[in-house]
């Protein structure tokens, strides 16, 4: 009988010490998600630093769980956000209610959204999850 | 018959009248042709090719929006070739079109991308760089133009020219380097400038108040009525998320406005959303008006008013829904209890009221609208139409322009409308009764030497005019009527001047021209002081009348005017009154007295959007809903009730005039019960024998008149 508490133990050390582990020490230590992961949304910028998005609200209009609201402006001489005329004076992303279907990126027509693979957005109230366009906006 | 012409389009056979145009035999079989530059209610141009046709006979194709029918024409639009040329047109339209569609405000509702999506090419060949122009260019404060998005349809232009009659938008160049512009220096200024917006099939002309506001899709649409006018031109209210309004569109409605609406009302949207807008009632305490509880402020308000007694009043106002005015007059007698309601604080005439009254009732002011596209003659008598009712403008303009109508145009200063006057009779201001008198005197042969400030001849030749009519359309303005110093004389006169046409065989439709949205429906509904619900001189019998129908009894005396409420104020007559919607101290004519008489007043309660200057004067403040926020009914000018509808929440703690004054009745421990606005309206129809009959429903979108019996 000792026998067996001994073999059964063996197997326990053996796991412990010899395999490879599974678990993945987050957030030290972050797993590599697959090149198309869809996570939390990115607003992004030309090189000269203007935002690509030109608020048209096609996002808003493609998006099945209603999610986005944006509210756009003109752009004037001496506040230009973007080139052209028109540029979003509001933009927010509701993160619950997001399903990342992805198709914000779809119908966006200057590959301003994107979704990129930023796991690490959830908070401790609702209303933190309404992001707005300067926590979305790539630096 | 003659008249008629038999043809086939697509193989199927129609009859239309002689001189129909294809595209709209077309129509008429549900075959639909693309379209830009044709208009339905604009002379046809064919400047944008896109509706061409295959008619038989004819060695080229044709288009469709220019060619009438013949008789046994045969009419082809379902053939590869049309397709292809529908196809052709469209990808040579878009050589130049920017396609920018996710930034114009077109985008969603926009013919040319539907078109495209149809008919056209799914992809451009055009490899070389497209025409440029600077972009946006502001014509007016209004009206933005981007001509790159520009396809030349001329909608705008013969807009300006054919209708409105105000060419400032023009065609410059020719050919490839042809554009839309303005004269430089000159800003487009036209009433309707707006509604080239709405024409324009592309994003070209835009408005500023509405640019970047909201995508098409984003938008509901709730049927309304304009509240700025006695003309009542149906509109389109456009909100987003039920909170913003964003544009009123124009609604066709062919008895009221034919489809157009001026820029003052078309651009008006922006008051409703303004950040200023009252949000909580106000209660004056040690002299400045704090924010206090909806409880607070009524009990404060109907405290007030009832400290007064007798000594209160009340005013009703031209642009609250008959609801809100009926409600107001019925608590202003059967609560606080006083017959000192008007609908408006200016000087009256005496007798001037009765006389507007007499004419409503007797059936004198019977005409309508639609009455000025079917006579020869028309007579303006007292009002500038282009600045005071602008739509009713473009349906005088059409008439004399297309028709061949004469008009005389009685005004005291040289209004826009005189231009198109046969006859323009500047006559002096306070004169109106003399001027009315000469002119039907003129009219049986006695012309006097001098009438109303003009002279025998200009009044023989008017009256030379008016013997030739043989269908006169005679527009009265209210104010030659109600605020003139001889109200009761200029009606006799004019009735006097209608008899003798009349007898001579004409046939004369009189209108009565109000300025307000409401003013007719606040009438109707018993904003008189002498008078109850339905113009019911107040007497034994009609306040017994009307104390069986609302199961309470109304004050038996007549009361103050408005006027005299001021006058009154002044030495003590009048303690305390209720202002619902109005902002007299600033708007009227005589706003400085009315300031100064306000002042004196023990108790003010004043019922608004914003802080007026009325407001400022206040004791209790009580912040009411635009119409955009409520539902109700408007009667326009020609005393057609039309329905309102809510089109966004109320703002903030903001509550529509028929809840603030249920609740005051409320506080008041009155009982007035009514579960929706419906309810009351059906009570207004059972009070006004004038809406007998109509409800909610049978209103319908366009309205009804109310019928007057001669």
């Amino acid at each position: 009988m000792i026998a067996e508490l001994f073999k059964g133990l063996a197997v326990t050390m053996k796991h412990i010490v010899a395999r490879k582990r599974v678990t993945v020490e987050y957030p030290e230590v972050r797993r590599k998600l697959p090149p198309r992961a869809r996570w939390r949304h990115v607003l992004l910028r030309h090189e000269d630093g203007l935002e690509r998005c030109i608020g048209c609200s096609l996002c808003a209009g493609a998006c099945p769980a209603h999610c986005i609201l944006v509210i756009a402006a003109e752009n004037r001489e001496g506040a230009r956000y973007s080139p052209g005329e028109r540029y979003a004076q509001v933009y927010e992303i509701n993160e619950l209610r997001c399903i990342f279907c992805g198709y914000c990126q779809d119908a966006c027509p200057v590959e301003a959204i994107i979704l990129r693979d930023i796991i690490d957005f959830s908070d401790y109230s609702r209303t933190a999850e309404i992001y707005t366009k300067d926590m979305l906006l790539a630096p | 018959m003659a008249d008629e012409v038999n043809l086939t389009i697509d193989g199927r056979q129609i009859t239309v009248p002689k001189g129909t145009l294809v595209i709209e035999a077309a129509k008429k079989l549900g075959i639909e042709i693309p379209i830009f530059c044709y208009h339905p209610k604009m002379e046809p141009v064919g400047a944008c090719r896109q509706c061409l046709v295959e008619i038989e006979g004819f060695p080229k194709p044709q288009v469709s929006c220019s060619t009438r029918v013949a008789d046994g024409m045969v009419v082809r639009t379902n053939t590869p070739e049309v397709k292809q040329m529908w196809e052709i047109v469209l990808e040579f339209l878009l050589i130049n079109h920017p396609l920018d569609c996710p930034v114009c405000d077109r985008g969603g509702e926009c013919p040319l991308q539907d078109n495209t999506f149809r008919y056209g090419p799914p992809d451009s060949r055009f490899e070389h760089e497209k025409r440029h122009f600077e972009k946006p260019v502001a014509l007016s404060s209004l009206v933005v133009l981007d001509r790159e998005r520009c396809i030349l349809c001329f909608r705008c232009v013969r807009f300006q020219r054919e209708i409105a009659d105000q060419p400032d938008i023009q065609v410059f160049n020719r050919g490839y380097g042809d554009y839309i512009g303005i004269f430089p220096g000159r800003p487009f200024d036209s009433n309707f400038s707006g509604n080239t917006i709405e024409l324009c099939p592309v994003g070209a002309l835009l408005s500023s108040v509405f640019r970047f506001r909201a995508r098409p899709w984003e938008m509901t649409s709730t049927e309304s009525i304009c509240p700025n006018c006695g003309v009542g031109c149906n509109i389109r209210v456009n909100a987003r998320n039920f909170r913003r309004v964003v544009r009123y569109l124009s609604r066709d409605n062919p008895e009221v406005d034919g489809g157009w609406l001026c820029d003052r009302g078309r651009f008006d949207s922006t008051f409703i959303n303004d950040p200023e807008r009252l949000t909580k009632p106000l209660v004056r305490r040690n002299g400045e008006l704090r924010e206090a509880t909806w409880e607070e402020a009524l009990e404060a308000a109907v405290d007030g008013m009832k400290a007064a007694g007798l000594r209160a009043a009340g005013i009703g106002s031209a642009n609250r829904t008959n609801e809100q005015n009926y409600l107001f007059q019925k608590f202003m007698r059967l609560v606080i209890g006083t017959n000192n309601i008007d609908y408006t604080m200016e000087p009256m005439a005496p007798g001037g009221t009765d006389a507007l009254v007499a004419g409503l009732t007797s059936g004198f002011f019977s005409g309508s609208i639609r009455d000025v596209a079917s006579s020869d003659v028309i007579v303006s008598f007292g009002s500038d139409i282009s600045q005071e009712l602008p739509v009713l403008d473009l349906w005088i303009k059409k008439a004399v322009r297309k028709n061949g109508s004469k008009l005389i145009f009685a005004y005291p200063l040289r209004a826009e409308l005189a231009k198109y006057a046969s006859s323009f009779l500047p006559y002096s201001y306070g004169k109106e009764a003399g001027f009315a008198a000469g002119l039907a005197a003129a009219f049986v042969g006695k012309a006097p030497e001098q009438a109303g400030g003009l002279s025998g001849d200009e009044i023989e030749s008017a009256a030379k005019i008016l013997s030739e009519a043989k269908i006169v359309a005679l527009l009265v303005s209210r104010s030659v009527i109600e605020s003139a110093p001889d109200g009761m004389e200029t009606y006799r006169a004019l009735e006097s001047l209608v008899g003798t046409l009349e007898a001579r065989g004409a046939r004369v439709q009189v209108m009565l021209l109000v300025d307000g949205a409401n003013t007719q429906g606040g009438m109707d509904v018993g904003l008189l002081p002498g008078y109850y619900p339905g113009y019911r001189k107040i007497d034994e019998s009609s306040c017994s009348e009307i104390a069986e129908l609302w199961g309470a009894e109304p004050p038996p005396e007549p009361g103050l005017t408005g006027w005299d409420v001021v006058r009154e104020a002044r030495n003590g007559g009048v303690l305390a009154l209720w202002v619902m919607g109005q902002d007299p101290a600033r708007d009227l004519v005589r706003a400085k007295e009315i300031a100064e008489a306000l002042g004196k007043l023990d108790f003010l309660v004043v019922q608004d959007y914003f802080l007026t200057e009325t407001a400022r004067m206040a004791n209790v403040v009580l912040p009411s809903c635009t119409f955009a926020e409520t539902k109700g009914t408007f009667t326009n000018t020609e005393r057609r009730v039309q329905r309102i509808n809510q089109a966004i929440y109320p703002m903030s703690d903001s509550d529509s005039d028929t809840d603030i004054i249920l609740k005051a009745a409320f506080t008041a421990g009155a009982q007035f019960e009514y579960g929706r606005i419906e309810s009351i309206f059906e009570e207004i129809a059972r009070v006004v024998p004038q809406y007998g009959g109509l409800t909610f429903d049978s209103i319908g979108p366009f309205g009804r008149q109310w019928e007057v019996r001669r």
